[in-house]
């Protein structure tokens, strides 16, 4: 047993403050649009659903056909969910179902095709974009951090310096005629190698 | 069926403990939350639509910012002019825990470490990063930063008991 586990055990059951709902709130402003980047969905106070007494016979049916139910959904999600676990890591299913037929879930596990905007915008898609009023798109880059990793050997060649840089590749298409603006922010990995002459 | 921001739940989540370690690494504790925000909408921005952001790139974040604050002679005039509240480390628990001795002389012994420790620590128990995000949010090598875990949590079994013996208030021998 690890000597300090009792220790950590101690600091960890520590309860912070939290952040005060005026500082949230300054958060939020700050934020502005980007708040909205990413929402979920959740039951209103009127969506939760409501224990009725059920005669035992109807209650048996009911829990029989939930069961079922449930049991089909789970063979959806598994279903769509396959081709995301070919890494080898366990699809995520989310703990808590908020309704059945939660298609959300279902959709987020679907394959991605080569047509999806995912995969970034074709060329010929882009110059269609000009042609309907779209005007040229701004592409800027963002370096987030960089590490030095040290030095690493190569067969046959001399060793070298590694270096990790992430970007942010952010693109802006904007139409004016239709006050549109797309913005499409990806995440990039370059790695640097810088040959060491030996001596 | 209504919507809300994923931010809100991710900063529920996370906010005190970013709090914590802003208040550490600010030079001022009234730049604390000044820091967090800052650090958390700018990671926000570039990697909210995800709906899930790594903490350890916010506290890298808040790290930076913080060196970068502490080098602008504006900010630091403009701050100074300020009445500087004193700010504890106890301060960022719940007062609750008051009521125990033990714990109370543990969060003092806390407050005693040497301040590069003391982010350890926090990094490691409350924001509970691994010592390799540890490693690169402080820009230290995975030794450096294991190695000052262990001296911490040693000073702490050291300290704790003495300080009990003669209570919390009172100064125990310095290592």
């Amino acid at each position: 047993m690890n000597e300090y586990e009792q220790l950590e055990r101690e600091l960890k059951a520590f309860r912070l403050q939290e952040p005060s709902a005026d500082f949230e709130r300054r958060v939020e402003e700050a934020l502005g649009e980007s708040a909205r980047l990413a929402v979920r969905q959740l039951p209103e106070s009127g969506d939760e659903p409501v224990a009725h007494p059920v005669p035992a016979a109807r209650g048996n049916l009911f829990f029989t056909s939930s069961l079922a139910l449930l049991g089909a959904a789970a063979l959806v999600v598994l279903f769509f969910s396959f081709p995301s676990s070919k890494s080898g890591t366990t699809p995520v299913i989310p703990t808590e179902v908020i309704d059945l037929p939660a298609l959300p879930v279902v959709q987020r596990s679907l394959p991605v095709t080569d047509e999806s905007p995912i995969n970034g915008v074709s060329i010929e898609q882009l110059s269609a974009m000009t042609e309907s009023g779209w005007e040229q798109p701004q592409a800027r880059e963002f370096l987030i951090d960089f590490f030095d990793e040290g030095i690493v050997e190569r067969p046959g060649v001399s060793p070298a310096r590694q270096y990790r840089y992430h970007f942010i590749d952010e693109t802006i298409w904007v139409n004016p005629e239709t006050n549109t603006i797309i913005r499409s922010s990806v995440p990039r990995e370059e790695t640097l190698l810088i040959g060491l002459e030996p001596f | 069926m209504k919507s809300e921001p994923i931010w809100k739940a991710w900063f529920a989540k996370h906010g005190a403990k970013l709090l914590l370690f802003a208040r550490q690494q600010a030079r001022y504790p009234d730049d604390a939350e000044d820091l967090v925000q800052e650090a958390f909408v700018r990671i926000w921005r570039l990697y909210g639509h995800t709906g899930d952001v790594s903490p350890s790139l916010v506290y890298r974040a808040i790290r930076r910012l913080a060196i970068d604050w502490a080098r602008s002679l504006d900010r630091r005039k403009i701050r100074e002019e300020k009445v500087c509240s004193e700010f504890t480390f106890v301060d960022s628990f719940d007062r609750s825990l008051e009521k125990d001795e033990r714990k109370k002389a543990l969060l003092h012994a806390i407050e005693r470490l040497p301040p590069e420790q003391k982010e350890v620590i926090t990094l490691k128990i409350w924001s509970e990063l691994t010592f390799d995000e540890i490693a690169r949010t402080l820009d230290l090598s995975l030794n450096t930063v294991a190695s000052r875990y262990r001296y911490a949590l040693d000073k702490l079994k050291e300290w704790v008991p003495v300080s009990l013996e003669q209570g919390p208030y009172q100064k125990s021998p310095e290592s």
